[in-house]
């Protein structure tokens, strides 16, 4: 029972990676990760979302009627944000300011109503909490992967530490037409690696 | 239905609610601290301050008074911004010494191209080095405003990265503009329109004596100082957009200088009024109508 449990969180890291295999959230995807640091941050906040908003959409899904099921989920999500925001702008001002607007986008981020639908409106609330930490880790990697790849090319460091090169480093990757570059080549040579296991 | 949409989203506010309340303090602290460091990196040590809100073309900016332990000035930091930058607003902390000569500018917030304009928040940056330990006056002036080589003035601007530059000017000006503002104890004003003081407007004890002796003199040319460097640098930009729409900048420049006199009589006139008035705190919000030229000003920088 253990050992699936966990199968089950790498399956929701690999098989059913947010970014590179379901394409969710492209948005905070494309606008954060022009380094490793906010890109893992802003997937951090949206897992701290989804694995928070997963369990108590699994908690309360039988009271909530189908009609109404939607605007509750978006209720619970946006309450959550809210409060993940005030507590970064609280205790991490400096990760608030660098990714400023696209803490209170998570609202809107689709991986989390996609899994309220698909998943914790369905199932007990210790597999949703488990489903959040999968998705989630799976979109935190995916995000500082694009992110490192994007600041080793674009700005010539990684996680902030300079590697010296800076200079000779074609900028483009930190821009937007980067973003969608490193986001394509990352997610073939990810699905090629994921068929081949 | 309707009593269960309503159930989840009372227990939902009241949790954010809840939240908001044991964050407050420490968002509070943390943006004190912020602004205490951001102090400290444009200024020599003081003990106290004292804060002075302006406000320029919609802009606040605020002018903390730096006094060392024996109650002297140690220097003015000005916590300015702009709208013209590169990729949005830009806020920047500016140090004065009590002489004039700026000390240091620290970059609060930006938005600018990653590696070009970001250039201006790195520290010993071009920007920084040609502005640095001068006095904006002996500075070689386009329209009474400091401005980068482009547009004739001797700072150097970044590589690739001028409008992030000329952003990176405004804000200094504007800085220079509410200091001065604050020294001589006028209101910068940017009078398109006739600039109409709203606020507390009370000043404190030195400054309304320094308005009884009469310093008219001072303070009219203050006004029309800035009133015309304000002028020019919208001048400046909308031609720089829409070449076609310099004619109507410069009209209405023509409009703005008309309007200094009058305004800056006003000014006079309210520092006389609030004489004598004890605060600590003063409140100078001088609202700037939104005129055409504002509008262009808005366009060019999108423009561009």
């Amino acid at each position: 029972m253990k050992s699936n449990r966990i199968r089950f969180v790498l399956e929701s890291i690999v098989r059913n990676n947010p970014t590179f295999v379901l394409v969710l959230g492209m948005c905070p995807t494309l606008g954060t990760t022009t380094s490793a640091i906010n890109g893992m941050g802003m997937g951090l906040a949206t897992m701290a979302v989804l694995i928070l908003s997963n369990v108590v959409i699994s908690l309360i899904k039988n009271l909530i009627p189908d009609k109404v099921r939607i605007p509750a989920f978006i209720v619970v999500i946006a309450s959550f944000v809210t409060i993940i925001q005030m507590l970064m702008q609280a205790y991490v001002p400096a990760l608030y300011g660098a990714l400023g607007v696209f803490i209170p986008l998570i609202v809107v981020n689709c991986i989390i109503l996609g899994r309220a639908e698909a998943f914790a409106s369905k199932n007990g609330p210790l597999d949703s909490a488990l489903d959040g930490l999968g998705i989630g880790l799976g979109f935190t990697l995916s995000l500082t992967a694009i992110g490192l790849v994007r600041e080793i090319l674009g700005s010539g460091s990684v996680f902030g530490q300079p590697l010296g090169v800076a200079d000779y480093m074609p900028l483009i990757f930190v821009l937007a037409p980067g973003a969608f570059l490193v986001l394509g080549y990352l997610m073939v040579i990810f699905n090629k690696l994921v068929k081949k296991s | 239905m309707v009593a269960v949409l309503f159930g989840v989203t009372l227990i939902a506010s009241l949790g954010v609610g809840i939240v908001y309340r044991i964050t407050a303090e420490p968002i509070a602290a943390a943006n004190a601290a912020a602004v205490t460091e951001a102090l400290g990196r444009v200024l020599p040590p003081f003990e106290t301050t004292k804060v002075d809100t302006l406000q320029i073309d919609e802009l606040p900016i605020t002018v903390y008074t730096a006094y060392d332990a024996s109650g002297a000035v140690a220097g003015y930091a000005v916590q300015t911004a702009t709208k013209s930058g590169f990729g949005g607003m830009i806020r920047m902390m500016v140090g004065f010494d009590p002489e004039g000569s700026i000390l240091n500018i620290n970059v609060l917030e930006q938005a600018e191209t990653p590696g070009l304009g970001t250039k201006m928040a790195e520290e010993e940056n071009v920007l920084l080095n040609s502005i640095r330990g001068r006095r904006p006056e002996t500075m070689q002036l386009v329209d009474g405003r400091i401005a980068v080589r482009k547009d004739g003035g001797d700072v150097e601007a970044l590589t690739a990265a001028t409008i992030s530059s000329r952003a990176y000017c405004d804000a200094v000006n504007r800085a220079w503009m509410a200091y001065r503002g604050v020294v001589t104890g006028t209101a910068p004003t940017d009078v398109a329109t006739g600039a109409s003081m709203t606020g507390g407007g009370s000043t404190d004890e030195t400054t309304a004596s320094d308005a009884a002796t009469g310093d008219t003199s001072a303070s009219s040319y203050d006004a029309s100082d800035a009133a015309s460097g304000a002028t020019a640098q919208k001048t400046t930009e909308a031609s720089d957009a829409t070449s076609g729409a310099t004619e109507a900048a410069v009209e209405s420049s023509d409009a703005a200088s008309g309007a200094t006199a009058a305004s800056s009589e006003d000014a006079g006139r309210h520092n006389r009024r609030h004489n004598g008035a004890r605060q600590n705190h003063r409140q100078n919000g001088i609202q700037h109508d939104a005129t055409e030229t504002d509008n262009m000003t808005k366009g060019g920088a999108y423009e561009e």
